[in-house]
């Protein structure tokens, strides 16, 4: 039996053999040079060993050639399964996850600065939530998603500071929430925070351009008002324009969505908003203040391939911010005379939000812009704590919140370290700058900040960041600037 | 007698006479991407491949829910798949997934080994399905190739 080694050999000598032959390089025994004019005269030989060779190859490769055929003939009369077998099957899926972060934090907040009174001037560990998703997928066209969001607050909250007059008499006390509780069984005492709905929604979509929510939706705009996951968002804090919700991060009612195609790695995503709005403090998803819906629109373009990724889009919202309450008339012998809704204030807002984002090789670029204008309709009271930081007059009805105008940025630039040797594992330092003026008629709640940290992704639901913060304040009012220091763990589950 | 040592001495002599054999046409190592009859595309860019292997394109033109099957994440398979058409490793597709889960409720593909044409099968059995196979594991007529991934000369 011939064994593979013996046929490769000889395929090989054939090579040389035949390349050798064809290029002429020399003669070969046997065979006379041809000269220049002179027609080589074939003299009668014994045949050769090499003739011999020749022509067993020839003969073994027309059994290699028939074997071929018959191996191909083979495959396409044997066809393995039956076109009975065809199945069209879905597997509904049901699916829980979620994500919470432990962040070791310490801030240097300046001496006899009002800072003091809204943040923790000591080394503290810190948890804002816990979010829990269920994650439902019944049909292939239809899925359902709740976000709940279970946080240790209010209990321990401070609603209010304690006020002393300069020479240090007690005007009010401090407020605090302390919603504790004894177990009357076991004397245990126990601190209930609250639970919040970020997100119950149900959507249907039958092709990837056209798709529709219903129920609480996390409005679709920005990077990381998406994305936020703590695992997902680079830094160990999102920017101060999501924090103080310059837009609505979350919406109560409907949208329409979708994905269009052009060519193999470009597409822009849509998405149309109709909701509740917001209202100031209040929440409306429990009920709308105003007649009035809140209207959104988006688009996002995207260039997606496996070496660059860029992305830019925006989304403007426009909505009143109102706030309501309802009234009874009673008659002079205190029974029903009417009821109805009044209006205590209400502004048009129109938000518009922009973002751009590009990776490219490791390298990540991201920013977003945020513009807000809110225009008066009724006037809404100014806060006794914006009027003392105003250095107004603190008398109710005095003053009122204006229109105002707006803006936050920021710029983000990380770099993933190409690392092979500890694959999986990703270490990325970044540097972010984030100005925020919230509204122009409150000029002591603007900020400008530098950061900059290294998070590292060790596995796919862990992520460890260290980042340093530098704060520049308004030093007549905060007396300095700041500096916050963080380390953080993010899991997602 | 291997397919494997069978092509090497037909490209050996066809070299040999002199004929031009462009490199790699019909390896064995090519990468088919592989898709259910009932699929009405009839090719596929790589950048399209990409965007369906990571969910961001989840239907066909024609309205069927896109099946994406892919290979066990611990083959040579998945890990030159994951290289040379999503331009990721395996570490990186898990963590996309997982951040996937927040952005928009996605999960990751099913997995189904190559082995046995196990996977090959369940692309024949599946309306809509599309994975990938090894040119040496196809077989032929009973799943459409829409895309060829070739072999990188060491």
């Amino acid at each position: 039996m011939r064994t593979k080694h013996s046929l490769r050999g000889v395929l090989a000598l054939t090579v040389m053999f035949m390349g050798r032959f064809a290029l002429g390089v020399e003669p070969l025994p046997g065979v006379p040079a041809a000269t220049a004019g002179q027609p080589v005269a074939a003299e009668p030989t014994e045949p050769s060993e090499a003739q011999d060779a020749t022509r067993s190859l020839e003969s073994r490769l027309a059994a290699v050639e028939a074997e071929l055929a018959a191996m191909k003939e083979q495959q396409v009369t044997e066809r393995p399964w039956e076109e009975e077998d065809l199945v069209e099957e879905f597997e509904p899926t049901l699916s829980v996850h979620g994500f919470f972060d432990l962040t070791f934090s310490y801030s240097d907040v300046p001496d006899n600065s009002p800072l003091l009174v809204y943040m923790m001037p000591y080394p503290t560990f810190l948890m804002s939530s816990v979010n829990v998703f269920v994650d439902a997928k019944p049909t292939k066209t239809f899925s359902t998603t709740v976000e709940i969001g279970f946080h240790f607050m209010p209990a321990g909250l401070y609603r209010e500071p304690a006020l002393y007059s300069s020479e240090g008499a007690r005007l009010k006390d401090a407020k605090r929430d302390d919603p504790w509780i004894r177990d009357s069984a076991t004397t245990a005492l126990s601190f209930p925070g609250t639970t919040r709905i970020v997100r119950a929604q149900a959507s249907y979509q039958p092709r990837d351009w056209f798709g529709i929510t219903a129920g609480k939706f996390v409005t679709p705009y920005g990077i990381w008002n998406v994305e936020h996951a703590p695992t997902v968002v680079l830094p160990a804090h999102v920017p101060y324009l999501q924090v103080r919700q310059m837009m609505p991060l979350e919406q109560l009612g409907l949208q329409a969505f979708g994905r269009v195609f052009f060519g193999s790695s470009t597409y822009l995503d849509y998405a149309v908003t109709l909701s509740n709005g917001r209202a100031n403090i209040v929440n409306t998803d429990i009920g709308d203040l105003d007649k009035n819906k809140a209207l959104g629109l988006g688009l996002g373009l995207s260039y997606d391939s496996a070496g660059l990724l860029l992305k830019a889009g925006g989304y403007l919202y426009y909505g009143k911010l109102s706030d309501s309450e309802p009234r009874v008339t009673v008659n002079e012998s205190g029974g029903f005379e009417s009821a109805k809704m009044v209006q205590l204030s209400s502004y048009h807002e129109l938000i518009a939000a922009f973002h751009v984002l590009t990776e490219y090789k490791g390298l990540r670029f991201q920013g977003e812009l945020l513009t807000t204008r809110g225009t008066v309709i009724k006037p809404q009271q100014a806060s006794v704590m914006d009027l003392a930081l105003a250095a107004q007059d603190p008398t109710p009805g005095r003053y009122y919140q204006a229109s105002w105008n707006g803006l936050g940025a920021y710029l983000l630039l990380a770099y993933t370290l190409p690392i092979a040797l500890i694959e999986p594992i990703r270490i990325i330092p970044y540097a972010v700058y984030e100005y925020n003026k919230t509204r122009d008629t409150q000029p002591y709640f603007n900020v400008q900040y530098v950061a900059g940290g290294l998070t590292v992704r060790p596995q796919a639901d862990l992520a460890l960041k260290l980042e340093y913060v530098r704060f520049f304040l308004d030093k007549e009012i905060y007396k300095g600037d700041m500096s916050m220091y963080a380390a953080q763990i993010a899991v997602s589950f | 007698m291997k397919p494997m040592t069978i092509a090497l001495g037909l490209f050996a002599l066809l070299a040999a006479l002199g004929i031009a054999c462009p490199a790699a046409a019909d390896g064995p190592d090519d990468i088919l991407i592989v898709a259910n009859k009932s699929v009405q595309e009839n090719a596929l860019s790589l950048d399209e491949v990409r965007l369906i292997f990571l969910k961001k394109r989840r239907v066909w033109a024609s309205g069927q829910d896109i099946v994406v099957l892919h290979d066990q994440s611990t083959t040579a398979l998945r890990h030159r798949f994951g290289a040379e058409v999503l331009g990721m490793t395996v570490g990186d597709e898990m963590r996309y997934w997982r951040d996937e889960a927040v952005r928009s409720s996605l999960k990751a593909p099913k997995e189904i080994e190559t082995k046995g044409h196990e996977r090959l099968r369940a692309v024949f059995s599946k309306k809509g399905a599309i994975s990938y196979v090894l040119r040496r594991d196809y077989v032929k007529d009973v799943v459409k190739i829409l895309a060829v991934v070739g072999a990188k000369a060491p």
